[in-house]
């Protein structure tokens, strides 16, 4: 069918915007001298994005030579993407105030959020590739942002291992369209029906690899923690809650749409995948000190959780595949992911907030545990907003997480994998632990210092995560639904 | 008002504890008048409660989550009505109790009214989801209470006390789910509505044996592990001995009735459907419970944990009138929920007063305060005597409802109850009560003196119930046997065909 | 009409407790005399009632709704009017008594406000009419004993004889608890169709019941009744605590010993009488335990020096020849009850008495302790007199009430070893008797008689205390001889109210009914008057001025014996030392450490494990890349072996 750019501006609306505006913004930069400004322009932009991404029509077909796809599933991550840029932004407000090179920090960030969004809605291995390295190496610039040591290690890393997973992934997508002789995804998948052999089997354990890296499933996990950790804090925040999801809806689209034919053969690979996730994630987490790092950790634990859609998919095979089991298993980990970015980039930026109180006070390694101690009353707002987050992370109801949790467990058991739901119980009960020990350092130990004054912009950024999960937890319907309908798309 | 009273009596709580947390110092007053109001209530809904029927009444019910069939559904019969009274009862009295307290009182008031939300939601849900997320509710203000007002061990209390209900209750959820799975409604849809299940369960068509086995332990431990029944017991004392007295009094008067009722409302009409004889699974651990709980209290050298243990040995009552199946027993159990939920109140305000006007709970280390606080020692005295179940107060009535009703069914178990437990709980109860308030006054306790009017004045009003309902039962033992019997005729139907 | 308010009997005293236990402290005397009159009421009304139904031989039976399957009710029978107008009676004049031996004590209010609730214990124990209400009451008056008897409660040695008695009679109760449990599930299975206003553990019904329940179930529920019996009465082995009892002022042992309390076990068993007699063989253990205990009790009542003890060990003895009586039953039947009743009534009269008459002397010379005292009678005629009357009776001297009903029962147990049911009961109660009269008046003449042993005040206790005395040392000289007869027609047919057919019953419990009363060889008439008058002769030939022969003659202090008797049979040692604190507290500590170790300790197992399972992976993480990349490659291996699987399963 052909649209006409009237069309495209209305179904891409969104990204065109951002795109306009990064270009305005580079300009601007040349020009400012005060660039707090740029920060302001950047929030608009996104709030109006996310009004387009939702109104955006979810029905027609796919355009632009049919490589991206306007459809439930790719507004359902736009929504989630662009909110967690927007809260990323709203600290940014504070974290890089007067700092000269701000505007480059929102640049790249909206770079990346473009780059997801054209992941998101990509129905081509080519574009969505494509869409991956503009996001990734956007990121790989905002992990070493402030130029600390910490943060040029932690980039290195994640620049190293992020390039081997797209390569990793890119040879098993050429291997794909050497078999199949072509990149669009739904005719990977009719093709991916006949063929058989050895080289089919290569290309899916590259490509179950490669996105083992993007999702940092166990044992391709190990960037994860140390860039999570060495990044400023809110770009971690980004990071976690963010680009990792477009791992996800990456991972969903080429495994669900054109290697389902296949899920005998992944089935295995990744319930082990996820079993090691899970486990090793939280029996770690409980180690770690700094609060980051710990954060870090129990977002490999949460891939984890989030990849269980996967096996319950696989498994679903046994005795006819029975779409009602898929869709509640796939529909879970989009509520779970829903509800983790927002709990997570939350949390984060509760951490940059105790970071930039000890940074004030002169004292060294911010993230310490020891630095939460009785922040209940030196900062009551990042305490109560970061004892919501980590409730909401531990499934405790009613907040946003909880019912993404409760989907993704309730479909396991669904789907037959009984051992598969006792053990993600057994983890999120594990998990309390970490978690709980957080909470009575801001909650019942002594403070560690006197009250201080909380930066607007990250508490505003905090409250608006606040208000998602709560928002989330208590009127779930509507997300569920789109959840759902997203679901539908990639098992239609 | 009252079609939708149930749920103005869980909100107003809700509000109330938002008000206090706001309010700084003048929180204790917004949470009076906000677990005053519940109470009203809760005695409304009492006076208007149909006696006849054992229907559901007062039922509200809204869509949730229609994608996943969650609805909010609530609403009281036999079962929850007497728990709910208890908990309005004991809120409002906890409070007074805690009048004196200074420390973040805000939080503190704030906390004790979300932890009633969250019990009267356990005792009004009838939904599976809405039962199972109040349950989780309450480990939050609980965990608060501990973890932020505890003793010198409370990070390590709460956080197990935390941890080990949460597995279990995880584990229940996964039964829960597994429930969920296996029912289709005429209309093909599924629900978490909690009698269209256990009505369900009763078909053999949807669940296989085995699946139903695995259902039923799922639930049970969830149960047990609240209750708590050994040998997932504990956590308890760790918890009552970190605790502040509030969180005790509320711990043990609240929270563990939250396993017994789960045993009513959910194990007992799944039971007959899986395994007649689980009912001896059941009596055995009450016994267990009882004896070893009695037994574990004598040795205690800590007033408090002393108590904590004596809660164990009680709530064994509650399995064994459940697992004897005649209506005098179950009743019995049910009426055991209640009255150890009164006197127990009584045993932890008298162990927290003695810990902060005495300075210590540990038995050896005190002597002869009835000597300087004659009126607290009478209170005392009085909760320790229903406690070792004195006839002419409530704990006599649950505990010889359950041996005389069980005894059909459990001749042996009820034998062991009355001669290895019995002895043991009076003998632990006199010699405390010897050691701590008579003898001759210890000099360094010369100087004190009767505790606050208020402390005095909730343990006296808790003192007058109990012997209100030890000599009036039927006031409220009539629900419960109203409700007593759609739970015990399935069995008796299986025993007349021979099943038992 | 005055049965219409029979409620009041109980009802008036506890009223008295509530208004003493809130206002006594305002009041003079601590409010005493509230107690007092509530009592006295009581005792008029029970007398106007037993006018009412005495003449036409009614009873009366008021029952209402309690819960479930249960009620609360009024039964006033021949056996339960007499024991109201007893209890009424004495305790009213131990009250009284009160009012000028608790003069001056800080606690006066509290006295009694308990005294109070003592009385209305044990007079709605009594005039229960179902077996859970006198359960109920029963316990409740273990509440107010130990009450009472730690009512010194800075004294250590009160407060634990108050645990003591507490629990001692727990063992009992719950005997008896677990009788009530087997005899209420045997009723219930009878699916009985009750009439209106009949409840199952009602009297009436239960005796109409007992012909359906099994007679092993009987014989089981009997002795399990007797339990508790044995733990209220202060028999073998239960009555360890009785003698502590007298720790708590000496109204209280009064009481305890004479009206209420004590006397609750025999009125049980006597309640309960048509289910013993229905029972195999519990009638038997019934007088094999009164029997013993009689005797028992009174060796060492022989040795004590603390004048209180004395009187203790008496009181269990003559508890035991109550329970013997009962216990002939299965010989002579009913009658036993009538007889054992006329030995409890006359020995309530002139027990309390003694204790009174004991209060009065150490009230004035301040010692328990015998050997302190001697030649009292001097100083505290009127004390002295009415004792030696209660002495008298005690010891059975002619013509006296005690020798009018210890009499009998003599001769039920002659009857009992003629029918032959053994003759061991008979020796028994016969040496009972005889050692009885020597202790009772050992214990006459060291207090009164002889040279004062120390200085002690020389002082005659205030009119408001004599008075009693006077009173019940009439009742207890010349009470007996008058009612005899009537008493025992009168209780002995208590049970034909409730249309119990013994017949049927004796068949059941495989009884001989004789109706025909055993001749007796005169010398079998005359031991009872020889033993007891004997006891006196040998007490006063060691004890009084007129003493022959002296006790160091025949026993000294390292008699192995006498060693044996002053230990009280080292009860003590085998109950306290080494029952409770060795062998329950062991257990205890046991089950303790089990809890900690084993059961918790599987706990934090557990979660240590985990946790150091993660301080080892951690390690992994060492943050160098060429580490990473191996995982990477490992991983890659185990992937492509998880793959490969799979493909196979599906060759497969």
């Amino acid at each position: 069918m052909t649209l006409g750019f009237s069309d495209y501006l209305s179904l891409m609306g969104a990204e065109s915007l951002l795109t306009g505006l990064v270009m305005v913004m580079v300009l601007l930069g040349l020009r400012l001298k005060n660039k707090n400004i740029q920060g302001y322009l950047a929030l608009a932009g996104l709030a109006a994005a996310l009004l387009l991404a939702i109104g955006a029509d979810r029905t027609t077909g796919p355009i632009f030579f049919g490589t991206v796809e306007v459809d439930p599933l790719s507004q359902f991550f736009k929504v989630v993407f662009i909110s967690v840029s927007l809260i990323v932004v709203l600290a940014g407000l504070s974290r890089y105030k007067d700092s000269p090179a701000q505007d480059e920090f929102y640049i790249l960030l909206l770079l990346a959020t473009i780059g997801m969004m054209v992941v998101s809605s990509a129905v081509d291995l080519l574009t969505l590739w494509v869409g991956f390295e503009l996001a990734s190496l956007s990121t790989y610039a905002m992990a070493a942002f402030d130029r600390e040591r910490k943060n040029l290690e932690a980039a290195m890393k994640y620049f190293i291992f992020g390039s081997v997973s797209s390569a990793t992934m890119l040879f098993g997508f050429s291997l794909l369209y050497g078999l199949t002789g072509t990149t669009k995804i739904a005719e990977v998948a009719a093709a991916s029906m006949e063929m058989m052999g050895p080289a089919t089997l290569v290309a899916l354990l590259f490509v179950v690899a490669g996105f083992g890296f993007k999702m940092a499933l166990v044992p391709f996990h190990m960037w994860a923690p140390d860039t999570y950790e060495g990044s400023p804090t809110i770009v971690t925040a980004f990071l976690a809650a963010g680009s990792k999801k477009m791992g996800f809806v990456a991972a969903f689209k080429v495994i669900f749409i054109a290697l389902l034919a296949l899920r005998m053969e992944w089935f295995m690979a990744f319930a082990v995948l996820v079993a090691l996730t899970m486990t090793l994630g939280n029996i770690v987490a409980i180690w770690q000190n700094s609060v980051k790092r710990m954060l870090a950790y129990s977002s490999v634990a949460y891939a984890g959780y989030i990849a269980i859609a996967f096996v319950v998919v696989g498994a679903v095979n046994n005795g006819g595949f029975d779409i009602d089991v898929a869709l509640g298993g796939i529909a879970g980990s989009l509520m779970l992911i829903l509800g983790h970015a927002f709990s997570k980039a939350g949390a984060f930026i509760a951490v940059a907030v105790v970071g930039y109180m000890v940074l004030r006070e002169g004292k060294e390694n911010s993230d310490d545990i020891e630095h939460y101690a009785g922040l209940g009353r030196r900062a009551p707002i990042t305490a109560f907003c970061m004892l919501i987050f980590l409730f909401s992370l531990s499934g405790i109801p009613p907040m946003a997480v909880f019912w993404g949790k409760l989907m993704v467990f309730m479909s396991a058991i669904h789907a037959g994998l009984v051992w598969l739901a006792v053990l993600a119980v057994l983890n999120s009960a594990l998990s309390l632990a970490y978690y709980l020990r957080v909470i009575m350092y801001m909650y019942m130990k002594e403070p560690a210092g006197e009250k201080i004054l909380e930066p607007r912009g990250y508490v505003l950024a905090m409250v608006v995560a606040l208000v998602a999960v709560f928002y989330i937890g208590l009127f779930p319907q509507a997300f569920v639904d789109f959840a759902y309908s997203a679901a539908a798309v990639l098992l239609h | 008002m009252m079609d939708n009273a149930i749920s103005l009596m869980i909100a107003v709580p809700l509000l109330a504890a938002i008000v206090a947390f706001f309010f700084g110092r003048g929180a204790k007053y917004a949470a009076l008048i906000g677990s005053l109001i519940p109470l009203v209530i809760s005695l409304q809904i009492f006076r208007e409660f149909d006696r006849t029927t054992n229907a559901m009444q007062f039922v509200e019910s809204y869509d949730w989550v229609p994608a996943i069939g969650v609805k909010y559904t609530v609403g009281v019969d036999g079962i929850g009505l007497p728990l709910i009274l208890l908990t309005t009862i004991v809120t409002v009295l906890v409070v007074v109790y805690s009048w004196g307290e200074t420390k973040r009182s805000n939080q503190f008031f704030a906390l004790l009214l979300l932890n009633e939300v969250g019990v009267l939601g356990v005792f009004a849900a009838l939904d599976f989801f809405l039962f199972y997320i109040f349950w989780e509710v309450v480990l939050i203000p609980m965990f608060f209470l501990v973890g932020v007002w505890g003793g010198p061990r409370k990070d390590y209390a709460a956080v197990k006390f935390f941890i080990y209900t949460h597995v279990a209750s995880l584990i229940m959820l996964l039964s829960i789910f597994a429930l969920y799975f296996s029912y289709r409604t005429p209309e093909g849809l599924r629900t978490f509505d909690m009698m269209t299940l256990l009505a369900a369960t009763g078909d053999s068509t949807i669940f296989s044996p085995m699946a139903l086995n695995l259902i039923f332990f799922g639930l049970l431990l969830g149960f047990l592990v609240k209750m708590p029944a050994v040998p997932f017991h504990t956590w308890l004392p760790d918890a009552h001995v970190e605790a502040p007295t509030a969180g005790s009094v509320l711990l043990a008067a609240l929270l563990l009735k939250m396993g017994g009722y789960g045993l009513f409302r959910i194990i007992m009409p799944i039971l007959p459907n899986v395994s007649p004889n689980y009912i001896t699974l059941m009596a055995v651990i009450g016994v267990v419970s009882i004896v070893y709980g009695a037994f574990l209290a004598l040795s205690q050298k800590d007033l408090k944990k002393m108590v904590a243990y004596s809660s164990v040995s009680h709530m064994g009552y509650v399995l064994l009138g459940a697992g004897a199946l005649s209506i005098l027993s179950v009743q019995g159990a049910m009426f055991q929920q209640f009255s150890h939920g009164l006197i127990t109140c009584v045993l932890f305000m008298s162990a927290g007063t003695i810990q902060h006007i005495a300075g210590t709970r540990i038995i050896s280390e005190l002597g002869g305060l009835a000597d300087r606080m004659p009126q607290f020692s009478v209170l005392m005295l009085a909760g320790f005597m229903a406690s070792l179940g004195l006839p002419g107060m409530c704990g006599f009535v649950a505990e010889v409802s359950v041996l005389a009703g069980a005894y059909e069914n459990l001749p042996v178990y009820v034998l062991i109850t009355i001669f290895g437990g019995i002895v043991v709980t009076a003998g632990y109860h006199l010699w405390a009560m010897q050691k701590v308030m008579f003898g001759p006054i210890l000099k360094k306790y010369l100087d004190l003196k009767d505790p606050h009017s208020y402390e005095i004045l909730s343990m006296g009003i808790l003192i007058l119930l109990i012997i209100y309902f030890g000599v009036q039962p039927a006031t409220i033992t009539d629900i419960m046997g109203v409700a007593a019997e759609p739970l015990v005729n399935p069995f008796l139907t299986l025993a007349q065909t021979g099943v038992i | 009409m005055y049965q219409d308010y029979a409620y009041l009997i109980v009802g008036l005293p506890v009223l008295a407790f509530v208004l003493t236990i809130f206002l006594g402290w305002r009041l003079p005397k601590g409010g005493g005399f509230l107690t007092v009159l509530a009592t006295f009421a009581g005792f008029i009304l029970s007398f106007q009632i037993f006018r009412e139904i005495y003449p036409n031989n009614e009873i009366v039976h008021q029952s209402m709704h309690w819960f479930a399957s249960f009620n609360v009710g009024i039964l006033i029978d021949p056996l339960a009017i007499v024991m109201l107008l007893m209890v009424t009676f004495v305790c009213t004049l131990i009250h009284t008594y009160a009012l000028g031996y608790m003069e001056g004590d800080p606690g006066m209010a509290r006295y009694f406000a308990e005294a109070g609730l003592f009385t209305a214990a044990m007079l709605g124990l009594v005039f229960s009419d179902n077996l859970l209400q006198l359960f109920i009451f029963w316990e409740l008056v273990g509440l107010c004993s130990y009450l009472l008897i730690g009512f010194w409660y800075r004294k250590p040695s009160a407060a634990s004889a108050a645990k003591k008695a507490f629990l001692v009679t727990r063992v009992g109760d719950v005997m008896f608890l677990a009788g009530i449990v087997i005899l209420y599930t045997n009723m219930v299975k009878l699916n009985l169709v009750l009439p209106e206003g009949a409840y199952l553990l009602q009297f009436q019904t239960i005796y109409d019941s007992l012909a359906l329940i099994p007679p092993d179930q009987l014989t089981w529920i009997a002795l399990l009744l007797f339990g508790g019996a044995v733990g209220k009465s202060g028999q073998f082995p239960l009555h360890v605590w009785l003698p502590d009892a007298m720790e708590g002022p000496t109204t209280v042992s009064a009481m305890i010993h004479a009206a209420t309390m004590v006397t609750a076990g025999v009125y049980l068993v006597a309640r309960m009488f048509p289910l013993f007699y229905a029972a195999p063989d519990a009638l038997m253990v019934v007088a094999y335990i009164g029997a013993f205990t009689a005797l028992f009790a009174a060796t060492m009542g022989l040795v004590m020096f603390d004048i209180k003890r004395v009187l203790a060990y008496s009181t269990v003895s003559q508890l035991g020849y109550m329970m013997a009586a009962l216990g002939f039953g299965a010989a002579v039947g009913a009658t036993a009850v009538g007889v054992s009743m006329f030995h409890l009534i006359g020995h309530s009269f002139f027990k309390a008495l003694l204790f009174l008459c004991a209060g009065s002397v150490i009230h004035a010379v301040a010692t328990n302790d015998m050997r302190e005292m001697g030649g009292v009678l001097r100083s505290m005629k009127w004390t002295g007199l009415t004792m030696l009357a209660g002495s008298l009776t005690l010891a059975g001297f002619p013509l006296t009430t005690g020798f009018f009903s210890k009499d009998e029962i003599i001769i039920l147990a002659f009857e009992n070893g003629a029918f032959g049911l053994g003759w061991v009961p008979y020796v028994f109660v016969i040496l009972a008797a005889l050692l009885t009269a020597i202790y009772t008046f050992r214990l006459w003449f060291l207090t009164f008689d002889g040279e004062p042993r120390s200085d002690y005040h020389k002082h005659e206790s205030p009119w408001i205390m004599l008075g009693p005395l006077v009173i019940l040392a009439v009742f207890a000289l010349f009470m007996g001889m008058p009612s005899q007869g009537a008493f025992y027609d009168y209780v002995g047919n208590n049970f034909d109210h409730f249309g119990v057919d013994f017949e049927e019953l004796a068949h059941i419990g495989g009884h001989h009914v004789h109706h025909d009363h055993v001749h007796e060889p005169l010398i079998f008439k005359l031991l009872p008057i020889i033993v007891g008058v004997g006891g006196i002769i040998i007490a006063a030939l060691f004890y009084s001025r007129w003493k022959r022969f002296d006790p160091s003659m025949i026993t000294s202090e390292k008699d192995p014996v006498r060693q044996i008797l002053l230990k009280a049979y080292y009860q003590h040692e085998i109950y306290t030392l080494w029952f409770a604190e060795k062998v329950v507290y062991g257990l205890a500590l046991v089950s303790n450490m089990i809890d900690l170790k084993i059961i918790d300790g599987a706990v934090n197992k557990i979660s240590a494990v985990l946790v150091g399972v993660g301080g080892t992976l951690r390690k992994l993480q060492t943050g160098v890349i060429q580490n990473y990349i191996t995982a990477i490659v490992l991983g890659l291996a185990v992937l492509l072996i998880l793959i490969q699987l799979a493909t196979m399963e599906v060759a497969i």
